[in-house]
C-alpha cells in the first residue's frame, strides 16, 4: 500500500523558485549590458576627445617646429635649432599617438596617412632649408619657391588636421547623444531589476510564510491528534507499532508499554516483545513475524501475552505493509489486548454449548418420552383390547364401568403421546425447503379431512389463489390440515362450518412484530371462521404447548395443535397470531416470508 | 413348499408380552401354524446358522432387540445364499420412515408397525401371512 503523496504544494514551490531565478538572471544580464554598453560609449567619447586633443596638438607642434626652423635660419641661434629637433620629436610622438587612437575609424585612419604625409614632405622641406642653410645658401635668397611650397604644404596639412577635428566632432556629438542616452536608460533598468527582485523576494517571502502557519497549524493538529489517539489507545487497550524495515528499527506506541505492564521504554523495543508471549504461543508468534514483510496484505493472528506482573492476556494483532512517499517499507501493525472481548466470548460460546446441550436433552427427552412410553401403553391397549374380546361380558356393571373408564384414559394417553411426538418431529424436521404451489398443499389438507368435511357441510371459501413460495411440504400441509381441523372442530354445533381464506402480500410494516429487513415482504394467509371464537385475552396463550381452553369432555384435543403449528411458522422465518371473538369466530394469520 | 407341511413361523423379539401376543394372534388366525421363539438377535442367528436345521418359512423380526439388532441381523441373513428363500417381515414398534427405508433396502418383504390392539394385530399379521404363503407356493 501506498501513502497518498502530498508533494504538490512543493512542486509549485520549485517551479516558482526556477521561474523567479530565470527571470532575475535574464533582468540582471540586460541590466549588465546597459552598464557595459554605457562603459564602452563613454570610453568612445573620451577617444574622441583625446583625438581632437592630440589633433589640435600636432598642429602646435607642427607650427613650433616650423618657427623653430624659422627662428634658427633667420638668427643662426642654435638654441632654435634644439627646439625645432624637439618639435619634431613631438610631431612624430604626436602622430603615432593619433595612430593608435585612430584605430578604429577608417576614414580618420586615411586621413591621417594624409596628414603624415602631408607633414612629411613639410618636415622634408624644412630639412632641405636646413641642408642647403648648412652650405650657406640662404633659403630665403636661392629658393623662394621651396619656401613657397613649403608654405602651401604646411597650409594643407593643416586644413587636413582641422577637417579630422571637425570629423572627430562630429563622431564626438553622435557618440556624446548615445552616451546620454545609455546614462538616462539605465538608472531605469536597474531599478526594473531591483522592483522585479523585490516583488520575487515578497511573494516567496508570502508563500513560505503562509506555508509555514499552515505547517505549524498542520502540526498543532497532529499534536492534538497524537493525544487522542494516545488516550483511545489506552481507552480501547490497544497499541501500536511502526517498523522500518531499511532502517530496521522498531518503535511501539506508549501503550503498548502500558499493556505489557512496564513504564514507557522500559524495555528495548526491538526483539523483546516475544519475551513477553506466552512459552506455548511463541513459536508461532516468532514465525508469523519472520512473514510479515513477505505478504502486501495485512495479517491478524491471536496468542497470548503474560504481563509483567505475571497476569495472563489474550492479545490480537494485525498489521500491514506500507510504502511511504519516498519508496520506503515499513510495516504498521496494532497489538490489542483483547482478554475482556475473549473472556465475554467464551463465556457466550459455553453458554450457547449449554444450550445446544440442554436443548439436545430437551429434544432427546421429548423423543423418549413419546416413543418410549409408547411401548406400555401399547401393550395395555391390547390387554385392554383382549379382555374387552373375550371377557368383558362376564363383568359385573360397575367393573364394567370402570373398564370403560381404562379404555378412555389409554386412548387419551395415546393421543398426548401422539401429539407430543408431532411436536418434537415439527421441532427437530430436517428443513428441506422446496418452492411449492401452497394451492396443491391446501387441496392435500382438504383430502385428508375430506370426511369430517362432508360430516359436518364444511363450506371452504377462498379469496384468490394462493402464492407459490419456498417451504417444508409438508410441514405447511400438516399447518393447513390443523387449522381447518380446528376451525371445524370449533364449530357451532347448529351452524355449518364456514371457513375464509384470504391470501395477501403485504410489506412487513403490516406485521405483528417489527423485523430487521424493513424491505422484505411477506404473505398474510388468515384462515377466519364462524365457529365459537374465544375470549381475545386468551389470543396468545392458545399458541402453548398443552394449553386449553375447553373441557376435555366438551372437546377433544391435547392443546399441542396450534403449538405445532407455531413451530412450523417458525420454522419457515414467519409468524402467526389469533384474533376472536366469542360466539363470532377466529381468524388466524400466518406470515410467511415472500 | 407341500400342501401338506405346516407353516413355520418364527419370531425374535426380546419381550415376552409382545412373544404372548404373537403367539395368541397366530392360533386365532391358523391354530396348525408352527410358532417358534428367539429372544434376541444372537439366538437367531445361532438357530439359523446350526447345519440341517428346518429353516422357517417366516422370520417375524424385531428391530430393538439387545445384544444383536434387527437390522444387523437382516444384513447378515440377506447376505447368505443359504437363507434367499426366507421371507423376513419386520415387526417393531418404531413407525419412523427411516426406519421402513432402511429395512426395505436391506431385503426385508414386510414391514408391520405393532398395532395398538389385537384386532389390528390380527389383521396385518394375517396379510403378512397370506401373501408370504401366495409367493412360497
Amino acid at each position: 500500500m501506498k501513502i497518498r503523496k502530498h508533494t504538490l504544494a512543493s512542486m509549485l514551490l520549485i517551479s516558482v523558485l526556477v521561474v523567479s531565478i530565470f527571470t532575475l538572471f535574464f533582468a540582471a544580464s540586460i541590466s549588465y549590458k546597459q552598464i557595459q554598453s554605457l562603459n564602452d560609449s563613454g570610453k568612445r567619447v573620451l577617444q574622441s576627445y583625446r583625438i581632437n586633443l592630440e589633433l589640435e596638438q600636432l598642429k602646435a607642434y607642427a607650427k613650433d617646429a616650423e618657427s623653430s626652423e624659422r627662428g634658427f635660419l633667420l638668427t643662426r641661434d642654435s638654441t632654435f635649432l634644439h627646439l625645432y629637433q624637439e618639435a619634431l620629436g613631438k610631431v612624430n610622438q604626436s602622430l603615432e599617438n593619433l595612430t593608435l587612437l585612430t584605430f578604429d575609424n577608417m576614414q580618420q585612419i586615411k586621413q591621417l596617412d594624409e596628414v603624415k604625409n602631408l607633414f612629411n614632405k613639410r618636415l622634408d622641406f624644412l630639412a632641405e632649408e636646413l641642408r642647403l642653410d648648412r652650405y650657406n645658401i640662404s633659403v630665403l635668397d636661392t629658393d623662394a619657391s621651396i619656401i613657397s611650397q613649403g608654405r602651401e604644404l604646411m597650409t594643407l596639412a593643416v586644413a587636413e588636421v582641422d577637417t579630422m577635428i571637425a570629423s572627430e566632432l562630429k563622431v564626438l556629438r553622435t557618440r556624446e547623444s548615445d552616451h546620454d542616452k545609455y546614462i538616462r536608460f539605465s538608472p531605469f533598468s536597474i531599478l526594473f531589476v531591483v522592483l522585479l527582485a523585490l516583488s520575487v523576494f515578497i511573494i516567496a517571502y508570502n508563500k513560505i510564510n503562509r506555508d509555514l502557519k499552515n505547517l505549524t497549524k498542520t502540526n498543532n493538529q497532529l499534536l492534538i491528534n497524537k493525544e487522542i489517539f494516545e488516550h483511545s489507545e489506552q481507552i480501547a487497550n490497544i497499541s501500536n507499532w511502526c517498523w522500518s524495515k531499511d532502517e530496521n528499527k522498531l518503535t511501539y506506541s506508549n501503550n503498548l508499554y502500558h499493556l505489557l505492564g512496564c513504564q514507557p521504554n522500559e524495555v528495548e523495543a526491538t526483539g523483546n516483545f516475544i519475551e513477553f508471549v506466552h512459552p506455548d504461543d511463541r513459536q508461532f508468534v516468532f514465525e508469523a513475524s519472520q512473514g510479515v514483510t513477505d505478504e502486501l496484505v495485512g495479517s491478524v493472528i491471536f496468542y497470548r501475552v503474560i504481563r509483567k506482573d505475571g497476569v495472563l492476556r489474550h492479545f490480537k494483532s494485525s498489521w500491514k505493509v506500507i510504502i511511504d512517499n519516498y519508496g520506503k517499507t515499513f510495516i504498521i501493525g496494532v497489538n490489542a489486548d483483547i482478554t475482556e472481548q475473549y473472556n465475554k466470548d467464551k463465556m457466550i460460546g459455553d453458554k450457547i454449548a449449554d444450550l445446544e446441550k440442554s436443548n439436545k436433552e430437551l429434544s432427546a427427552f421429548n423423543h423418549i418420552a413419546s416413543h418410549d412410553l409408547q411401548e406400555p401403553l401399547r401393550k395395555v391397549q391390547i390387554f385392554i383390547s383382549r379382555i374387552r374380546e373375550k371377557d368383558f361380558e362376564s363383568f359385573p356393571e360397575n367393573v364394567k364401568e370402570y373398564f370403560a373408564g381404562i379404555e378412555r384414559a389409554t386412548t387419551r394417553m395415546q393421543m398426548f403421546i401422539e401429539d407430543l411426538l408431532l411436536y418434537s418431529r415439527a421441532s427437530n424436521v430436517e428443513k428441506v425447503f422446496e418452492l411449492t404451489d401452497l394451492n396443491m398443499i391446501l387441496e392435500n389438507a382438504r383430502q385428508e379431512l375430506s370426511q369430517r368435511i362432508e360430516e359436518k357441510n364444511v363450506m371452504i371459501r377462498q379469496s384468490s389463489l394462493l402464492p407459490t413460495l419456498n417451504v417444508i411440504p409438508f410441514q405447511i400441509q400438516q399447518l393447513f390440515n390443523n387449522l381447518l381441523s380446528n376451525s371445524i372442530k370449533y364449530s357451532k354445533p347448529d351452524l355449518a362450518p364456514v371457513i375464509t381464506i384470504i391470501p395477501r402480500l403485504i410489506s412487513s410494516k403490516g406485521l405483528p412484530v417489527s423485523v430487521g429487513n424493513p424491505k422484505r415482504r411477506y404473505y398474510k394467509i388468515s384462515i377466519s371462521d364462524n365457529g365459537i371464537g374465544f375470549d381475545p385475552e386468551h389470543s396468545d396463550d392458545i399458541f402453548k404447548l398443552f394449553y386449553r381452553l375447553h373441557q376435555k369432555s366438551d372437546y377433544s384435543g391435547t392443546g399441542v395443535g396450534l403449538a405445532i403449528c407455531k413451530v412450523i411458522v417458525e420454522n419457515h422465518k414467519g409468524f402467526i397470531q389469533a384474533a376472536s371473538t366469542p360466539n363470532v369466530g377466529t381468524t388466524i394469520s400466518i406470515y410467511l416470508p415472500a | 413348499m407341500e400342501n401338506d407341511e405346516v407353516l413355520f413361523i418364527l419370531l425374535a423379539d426380546d419381550d415376552a408380552d409382545d412373544r404372548l401376543f404373537f403367539k395368541e394372534a397366530m392360533e386365532e388366525i391358523n391354530p396348525d401354524t408352527l410358532v417358534s421363539f428367539v429372544n434376541d438377535g444372537s439366538q437367531l442367528m445361532y438357530f439359523l446358522n446350526q447345519p440341517d436345521v428346518k429353516l422357517p418359512n417366516i422370520v417375524f423380526l424385531d428391530l430393538n432387540m439387545p445384544v444383536k439388532n434387527g437390522m444387523d441381523c437382516l444384513k447378515e441373513i440377506r447376505a447368505n445364499d443359504r437363507f434367499k428363500e426366507l421371507v423376513i417381515a419386520i415387526y417393531s414398534t418404531s413407525g419412523s420412515e427411516q426406519d421402513v427405508q432402511e429395512a426395505f433396502f436391506y431385503g426385508a418383504n414386510s414391514y408391520i408397525k405393532k398395532p395398538n390392539n389385537f384386532a389390528d394385530l390380527k389383521s396385518s399379521l394375517g396379510k403378512v401371512i397370506n401373501r408370504s404363503v401366495e409367493t412360497i407356493l
